[in-house]
């Protein structure tokens, strides 16, 4: 079997990583800081297992009346039927919550697949005439806990 | 839009499920995905003294590895904890990522117990499914790489999937003593805290009880492989368990009552469908209610439901179904009480399942008689 240590992320130890887990990870803000402004909406978009990264702060938001979950199965990845579903989302989200700012966010599925969120977001902006933004940070790229990308 | 989750926390998926069976072995899992599945409290517990509790890792693939594959990163994880669990066995599972990438888990599996000599197999789990199908896939997997052909020990069962995400600690943690209190010796308790070296024994039972629809696909597997008759029951309620006893002993499914199929329900149950189905009985058995339907977010198994039966697939469904329906009394998670129509009797039956992170109130021991001391204290109020 080949050599242990290959391809982990920075090179360091697994083992290490859990004990070190980022530092201070309390005082950040994480999701929260992405719907500091006032008249913000988020939308999570991921699979089902994806829901519970981050899980605490995400259930609170939502208790909140701050976040809303959209949960896709594999065939929405899978046939690009994902954009609709997240599009149809949005609109249902602006006519009943009226924000003024919506943001997507998501699990690695949207990453993986390379998706023109840029376009995505710049067409929904227009049809719904609010702002809509995408975040990036998921754990495939990276878990952003400052949420500031 | 049904795939929307405004009030309710989306069900819990399938790696939660295969999570929580294998921390209860001496078995290793490996999650093949970029992020770990652990609460805070998991993390924290597995930096104490002796790091019990977790015997499930993930792999952390990175973007790079999307590209490259991650078959190395499933190999390196497995030789960097392996010294640390000493596992029984091992079961790789796939995360939505490595799922999508398509990695060859069984490929992987076949190396690793060749190299190794530890026995290990692939489970087709990848995020998207809910916990109990987690569960099934895990108990069924354990049984096929796990148990060897044996004499039948007479009168004995199995359990299979009495986990805490359904049951919580005190009931899942104590079925076992109760069912070997009345006369009856447990082989395995497949989704309990169990050893390898008894779920390998698991081919001498007599029979075996599938308290959860999550130990049916095992059950359905022993059946064919080695013969062994199965029932499916929870055995909560005073005469819902002695029928349960009973069939235990003659090795066959207790009968449920009968309602009549144009009924209009005026109690609903919503959770997991043995419970449910188990919480009805002792209502119209012991309480002489009618007229129960029983619903769940979670799988629904066709010949254990009554007609009016369903599954819930969705929060908007769930929505309409409580604030449509005609209930004099709800029995289901206080997270759903946000659709609670006004003027129906509302009793809390908290599910662990739906509350992964949040707190929950703590559900009481419902093994015979128990269940019905609990409803009667409920319906007092």
């Amino acid at each position: 079997m080949e050599g242990r240590g290959h391809g982990h992320r920075g090179g360091e130890n697994p083992k290490e990583r859990e004990h070190g887990h980022r530092g201070g990870r309390s005082e950040r803000k994480g999701y929260r800081a992405l719907a500091e402004k006032p008249g913000t909406h988020l939308l999570f978009i991921g699979a089902r297992s994806c829901s519970r990264h981050k899980g605490t702060v995400k259930l609170e938001l939502q208790r909140e009346g701050k976040l809303t979950f959209l949960v896709l199965e594999e065939v929405d990845w899978i046939t690009g039927g994902y954009l609709e579903q997240i599009a149809e989302a949005a609109r249902e989200i602006a006519a009943e919550k009226q924000p003024e700012h919506l943001v997507l966010f998501g699990g690695c599925q949207i990453e993986l697949l390379s998706t023109d969120y840029e376009t995505l977001t710049q067409n929904l902006s227009r049809e719904l005439g609010i702002e809509v933004r995408f975040h990036k940070g998921c754990h495939l790229t990276g878990y952003d806990p400052d949420a500031m990308q | 839009m049904a795939k929307l989750w405004k009030k309710l926390p989306p069900p819990m998926a399938d790696n939660f499920g295969f999570i929580e069976v294998m921390n209860k072995t001496d078995g290793m899992g490996i999650i093949d995905d970029c992020s770990e599945y652990r609460t805070s409290a998991e993390r924290r517990r597995h930096r104490g003294a002796d790091g019990s509790g977790m015997r499930v890792v993930h792999t952390e693939i990175s973007s790079e590895d999307v590209v490259s594959g991650t078959r190395q990163k499933v190999l390196d994880t497995f030789q960097d904890y392996r010294r640390d669990f000493m596992p029984a066995f091992v079961l790789l599972s796939a995360g939505p990522c490595s799922a999508m990438i398509g990695t060859d888990l069984e490929e992987i599996a076949e190396y690793i117990a060749q190299d190794s000599g530890i026995k290990t197999a692939a489970i087709k789990l990848s995020g998207h499914k809910t916990y109990d199908a987690g569960i099934s896939e895990t108990l069924l997997a354990l049984a096929k790489l796990l148990t060897e052909p044996g004499n039948t020990t007479p009168n004995s069962i199995n359990i299979l999937g009495a986990t805490t995400l359904d049951w919580q600690e005190e009931n899942a943690g104590s079925l076992r003593r109760w069912i070997e209190e009345k006369g009856i010796p447990v082989i395995a308790d497949l989704g309990g805290a169990e050893k390898a070296e008894n779920i390998a024994k698991a081919a001498e039972a007599s029979v075996n009880l599938a308290v959860t629809v999550s130990g049916l696909a095992a059950a359905k597997y022993l059946k064919s492989e080695y013969g062994i008759p199965y029932l499916a029951a929870a055995p909560f309620g005073k005469s819902w368990t002695e029928n349960v006893l009973n069939a235990i002993r003659n090795h066959t499914q207790p009968q449920h009552s009968t309602q009549a199929e144009n009924m209009t329900p005026e109690v609903l149950i919503i959770c997991e469908q043995l419970m449910g189905n188990a919480i009805r009985e002792t209502l119209i058995r012991d309480a002489g209610m009618e007229n129960i339907q029983v619903c769940t977010f979670y799988t629904l198994e066709k010949s254990l439901a009554q007609p009016g039966d369903r599954r819930i697939r969705s929060e908007q469904e769930a929505e309409k179904l409580l604030k449509e329906g005609s209930f004099h009394m709800i029995i289901a998670d206080p997270l759903l009480r946000c659709f609670a129509p006004e003027g129906s009797r509302w009793i809390d039956l908290p599910h662990k399942a739906f509350q992964l992170y949040g707190e929950h109130q703590p559900l009481p021991l419902f093994f015979g008689e128990n269940l019905n001391r609990w409803l009667d204290g409920q319906l007092r109020h």
